[in-house]
């Protein structure tokens, strides 16, 4: 029960933020960049232009990230 | 929302589907997941209350020995001897590197002696949820050919690290994206 249209994982490491988007099994884009002391900023900018259906966080800052998009 | 231990489990398994460890040494944690054949996690325990046996421990020591931390395990894998380094600290650990320094032992051989003191580490967070193989490392610290090379040696198998190791947590959780459609 696969869902339609991309996905994206985002994992908020506390020093790391990584991004994978995968559609119906394959990888279509990974990003990285450093967590900083914003990361909220870092994951906007790591997400910007990325087209998915839906995200799912994981990591320390899941959280933190899960409160301003409660849709997800 | 899915778990770092879910979501490691989750990517491990997509890069290799017969793993049944995954240890992920990252910038600032360490976590050990012991999976069944299925790929359900069993065990899994984690340490991220201090720096030692983590990513900031060799990013630390590398700045005191002044080598890139990228060039670090390289570095070390040109140790002509094992020094054993006792403090588990990174604070320790550092004022233990600097009176080896000042003593002349040679700065490859104090960083041998820092990546055995992270591995040995390693391997009792390991041998407390019991490995079975095939164990899988990720993490930024993945990236370190010496940690890799002592953990196989310690180990005695092959240590399987994917192309991209950073990115095992992020794909475990866009496969759960997928899988809960």
């Amino acid at each position: 029960m696969s869902r339609r249209g991309p996905v994206a994982g985002i994992d908020i490491g506390s020093r790391s933020i990584e991004l994978v988007v995968v559609e119906d099994g394959n990888i279509l884009h990974t990003a990285k960049a450093p967590t900083t002391f914003a990361p909220l900023a870092q994951c906007r900018r790591l997400l910007d232009g990325v087209m998915a259906a839906k995200i799912v966080a994981t990591g320390y800052g899941r959280k933190l990230f899960a409160e301003t998009r409660p849709e997800d | 929302m899915i778990t770092e231990i879910q979501a490691y489990a989750l990517g491990a398994r997509r890069e290799f589907p017969d793993v049944r460890t995954v240890l992920d040494i990252g910038g600032q944690d360490t976590k050990v997941i012991s999976l069944s054949t299925e790929g359900r996690v069993t065990k899994f325990e984690m340490n991220d209350r201090c720096a030692a046996g983590t990513g900031k421990f060799l990013e630390f020591m590398a700045t005191a020995l002044q080598i890139p931390l990228e060039a670090f395990g390289e570095f070390a894998l040109q140790a002509d001897r094992r020094i054993q380094i006792n403090s588990m600290c990174t604070v320790f650990a550092e004022s233990e590197a600097t009176s080896l320094m000042a003593r002349g032992e040679k700065a490859a051989n104090i960083a041998m002696g820092l990546h055995l003191a992270i591995v040995q580490r390693t391997l009792s967070m390991l041998r407390r949820i019991g490995v079975t193989f095939p164990i899988l490392f990720a993490g930024g610290v993945a990236h370190n050919p010496c940690v890799k090379v002592l953990l196989a040696e310690s180990l005695q198998e092959p240590v399987l690290v994917p192309d991209d190791p950073d990115m095992v947590g992020a794909l475990g959780a866009a496969l759960y994206g997928l899988k809960t459609g």
